[in-house]
């Protein structure tokens, strides 16, 4: 162990003690084992014979929903006394704040910058505590995280309709979920028998620049049968479908040289602004599901999906004539893309001896899709450098991308103020066929290539193309045990201790380690001291690339990486006021402040990866959620970032400050609904070049040179959203009307690097929407 | 207020406040060729060196050698740092030599190239200038520099074309 790691665990571990001697004086309220008073109108909680064991892993519950959480310790646990800073989003919450993507839903949680573009919106993720790709994406437990790049797109490939609660973790959580749980932890949990008994009908339709006619269904069913509902169903078959957003570009790279780690140089523009026009609709295919009995889940996410993209990541439009190369039909460039994630699943669980001792297995396979076609650069013209097909390839993998695994998670009550939680996990990701590039080649370069490469070489059209490895085919294995011990130490003061080993035949043994204290300091009021570890492997992309591509811009794969790693000191604050009150039910009140440190940070230098230095990370989170009478309701977030790397300073591309207020008025009790949300998200940065217009033609167009470089400020941007709903129709149907981005902001998201290379504008991001649905329950 | 309130408002607005800003350098972009590109090819015994002037002080940007495919490497290691101009047949110029520093460059007035000598300890630049240009505020956190003058060879000299430096600070939070 690292004499940093020492410091910082001796130093969590005083802080611990001190707050634990000091906690013998505060004995005035108990260590609440159940939900406070009034936390929640549910009822009380059912008994083991009930087939809703409080305390069964991953088990169901109740309660008020939003006031318990699964994933922070692998059993339920109230969000105010779990040892992590956690917020819960419902399926009421989704519907009521209409949100339409888990990136949306991200948008407005403390501690994450939710649906941030890259590639001008051909990837969409969600960055935590300031920093890409560190979020572990779970599907009810499973890791759906893509390995090839560490990042998980969360566009419409999910249903919301499906969705029964999302449970989100700011920081790291590696000893309890392993791989990827750098600095967040987002667990999709989808609906099952106990949330539809019958049938549920969901027509919608919208418009707008921002969601161009856009449509969508969604059929659900869930029941219960056979031996007092042992046989338990829910099925959602889903359909999204539009022509995507209009986007205006400020300017076209038509071509240029292709920068690092290929030479940097001129690049030619159309310097004038372009829209999207004629898009190509895109479909979302979902069917999500489970059957159980008894014990026993089987679980599905079965997708399909044709994602049309309509700018090239440089910035061309891929929808005017540019698309039309001289020969007329030689390419396609509609970008069509698609990386659904399906996931099938069978879980297991039971409790034993007394209810003193809990088991859930789950074993699982998931396919992620890779299809680019084309994964264009720049699309074809007159002025294409190379041929008249322009400069872009296809990348798929004919089989995927599978990961099979298996968890076991147990948990063990020790005495009545100790609690084990342990458990073990293996799986594999198999990249087994590779993944291949397939692009334009010239004459010229066809020469230079072995006999066994020509061989590939074919011709489309009048184009002769060439199809290599961009990936070889590769195959990683990771076990790991994980041990958490929960203690009472009084009845005012929990805490609990973690480790974590994570074994692999691609990285060396990782050990993770994590701490915590939970003091109910008076009343509904209780401090959190955290500390947490995390980490990521390196990404295929970074360690079994293939190099010696031709016809993709590639990279020197480093197969000797180390795991990057995280680690975080949290203190948190929560409390509950105002409760019961003439008008008010309760005041909630979050707060954390956080200092995480990330080390070994992989980075790509010029084509050439390797692990660089440190990031830190101070973090501020904060909720407030103010309940009233009659079920209206105004809550709002405020989340503060900052990210110093030792090599790079500040990050700038991402915002240091973002702002959420949203509420919920009943206009007719229980019936006919008003909400809004305003998001606010602070200034970014962006390094960009600059096309100047004014510059002497090159060719008709504008050419931009590598010292044209600026730092360009992207302003604040105000996101309000407004919705409407009418419940309980006929006592079936719900209607409901929502808003986006109403007050129509144009508005454009960096590149999540700071690089100005390749991505040398911003992303325009959709400007205003509206959509409409009636759900029917019968 | 009572004192959950109180540090919970402590948390949120405190923390934000107190933060320092960090420098961590700058990045540097050069662009350098003439009209002959060979001419700026490395001598087996001579590189590249760029300086600023800040606060009537030199300081050292980097140091480079070019090869036979105008390529450019640090000097002295083996990573490639960009390339000296050049234009391909039938293809677009490629240029842009990447440096990133430790110093602070916010007030650097001018920018030169020299050739100096392999192995040399002295840190002072050659008196062997070949490009010399003043900085100038740019846009937004650029300071850029048009480069001028002449690289000998053979006894005779060769100027410089669409030389150019752009130094992108290294500030700390967006204004």
């Amino acid at each position: 162990m690292s004499s940093r790691s020492t410091a910082w665990i001796l130093a969590t571990a005083l802080a611990l003690m001190a707050g634990s001697a000091h906690a013998q004086d505060w004995e005035e309220a108990p260590l609440i084992e159940e939900l406070p008073e009034g936390l929640g109108d549910a009822p009380a909680q059912e008994s083991p014979e009930d087939g809703d064991d409080d305390s069964v892993l991953v088990a169901e519950f109740g309660l008020d929903e939003r006031y318990v959480v699964l994933s922070a310790v692998k059993s339920r646990a109230t969000i105010q006394e779990v040892p992590a800073i956690v917020t819960v989003i419902t399926a009421d919450e989704i519907r009521v704040r209409g949100y339409r993507t888990i990136n949306d839903l991200l948008q407005t949680i403390p501690g994450f910058e939710g649906d941030r573009w890259e590639f001008n919106g051909w990837t969409q993720e969600a960055i935590a505590r300031g920093n890409p790709r560190t979020v572990l994406i779970l599907l009810n437990g499973v890791n759906i995280v893509d390995p090839s790049r560490n990042q998980t797109t969360l566009d419409r490939k999910i249903p919301m309709e499906a969705i029964k609660r999302v449970e989100i973790v700011s920081g790291p959580g590696g000893v309890l979920w392993g791989s990827n749980a750098l600095l967040g932890v987002v667990n999709i949990i989808t609906k099952d028998a106990d949330d539809l008994d019958g049938a549920e009908v969901i027509v919608g339709a919208g418009g707008g620049p921002g969601e161009q006619l856009a449509g969508k269904t969604s059929v659900s069913y869930g029941g219960k049968f056979l031996d007092g509902g042992k046989l338990r169903l829910f099925s959602n078959l889903n359909l999204f479908t539009s022509l995507g957003p209009e986007l205006t570009v400020d300017s076209q790279k038509v071509v240029g040289i292709l920068p690092a780690p290929a030479d940097d140089g001129t690049q030619l523009y159309i310097a004038e602004t372009g829209t999207t026009s004629d898009p190509t609709r895109e479909y979302y295919f979902n069917f999500i599901g489970q059957l159980g009995y008894g014990d026993l889940t089987l679980e599905w996410m079965i997708p399909w999906e044709r994602d049309a993209r309509q700018v090239a990541g440089s910035g061309a439009l891929l929808t005017e004539d540019l698309r039309t190369d001289k020969s007329g039909v030689a390419f396609d460039t509609e970008g069509i893309a698609s990386d659904p994630i399906t996931v099938l699943a069978l879980a297991y669980k039971t409790r034993l001896f007394g209810d003193n001792f809990g088991v859930s297995a789950k074993g699982y396979f998931v396919r992620l899709e890779i299809n680019e076609d084309p994964l264009a650069v720049f699309p074809p013209s007159n002025v294409s450098p190379r041929t008249e097909a322009g400069v872009f390839t296809r990348l798929k993998s004919p089989d995927g991308l599978l990961r099979y695994g298996l968890n076991l998670d147990m948990d063990l009550k020790v005495t009545d103020s100790q609690k084990l939680v342990f458990g073990a996990e293996v799986f594999q990701d198999n990249l087994a066929s590779g993944a291949q590039t397939t692009g334009p080649i010239s004459d010229v370069a066809i020469e230079s290539l072995t006999p066994e490469q020509r061989a590939r070489v074919f011709t489309e059209n009048g184009v002769q193309f060439f199809t290599e490895d961009l990936f070889t085919p590769v195959k990683r294995t990771i076990g790991a045990l994980y041990l958490v011990d929960e203690f009472e130490l009084s009845s005012a003061v929990a805490l609990s201790a973690g480790a974590r080993l994570q074994l692999s035949d691609a990285y060396d043994p990782t050990t993770l380690l994590s701490g915590a204290m939970v003091w109910n300091v008076a009343g509904d009021t209780y401090l959190k001291l955290n500390y947490a570890e995390g980490f990521r492997p390196p990404e295929f992309q970074s360690t079994d690339i293939n190099g010696d591509a031709v016809n993709q811009i590639t990279f020197t794969p480093n197969d000797n990486l180390d795991v990057e790693t995280s680690r975080a000191a949290e203190l948190e604050i929560n409390t509950v006021l105002l409760k019961g009150g003439d008008y008010v039910n309760r005041l909630y009140l979050r707060a954390d402040y956080s200092v995480s440190l990330l080390e070994d940070i992989i980075v790509n230098e010029r084509g050439n990866f390797r692990n660089s230095g440190t990031r830190l990370i101070h973090s501020v989170e904060a909720l407030a959620r103010l309940e009233l009478r009659g079920g209206h309701e105004i809550w709002g977030t405020y989340y503060f970032v900052d990210v110093d790397d030792s090599e790079l300073g500040k990050l700038r591309q991402i915002a240091n400050h973002v702002v959420n207020v949203g509420g919920r008025v009943y206009v007719l009790p229980k019936t006919w609904e008003f909400s809004a949300l305003l998001t606010w998200i602070g200034p970014r940065e962006d390094r960009n070049r600059f096309v100047d217009p004014s510059r002497d033609k090159l060719i008709g167009l504008t050419p931009v040179r590598p010292t044209d470089v600026f730092i360009e400020e992207l302003d604040p941007v105000y996101l309000l959203r407004v919705g409407t709903r009418v419940l309980d129709v006929w006592d079936v149907a719900t209607f409901s009307v929502f808003g986006y981005n109403v007050l129509n902001e144009t508005w454009h998201d960096p590149d999540l690097f700071f690089d100005d290379g390749s991505l040398t504008r911003p992303y325009p991001k959709p400007r205003w929407s509206v959509f409409g649905q009636a759900e029917v329950r019968f | 207020m009572n004192r959950p309130l109180a540090l919970l408002v402590a948390i949120v607005f405190s923390c934000p406040a107190c933060l320092p800003d960090t420098f961590r350098g700058s990045d540097v972009v050069l662009e350098v060729g003439t009209q002959a590109g060979p001419d700026i090819t490395n001598r087996s015994t001579e590189h590249y060196e760029l300086f600023a002037t800040v606060n009537q002080g030199v300081v050292s940007i980097g140091k480079f050698r070019v090869d036979a495919e105008l390529v450019a490497w640090e000097h002295p290691g083996t990573q490639k740092i960009g390339v000296a101009n050049r234009q391909p047949a039938g293809g677009l110029p490629q240029s842009g030599i990447r440096f990133t520093t430790d110093v602070n460059l916010a007030d650097a007035e001018n920018v030169f190239l020299t050739i100096e000598k392999n192995g040399e300890t002295d840190l002072s630049p050659s008196e062997v200038v070949i490009g010399r240009g003043t900085l100038v505020d740019g846009r937004r956190s650029v300071l850029v520099a048009d480069l001028e003058g002449e690289v000998p060879v053979l006894g005779a000299t060769v100027p410089l074309v669409d030389s150019r430096v752009a130094v992108i600070l290294g500030e700390g939070e967006v204004d």
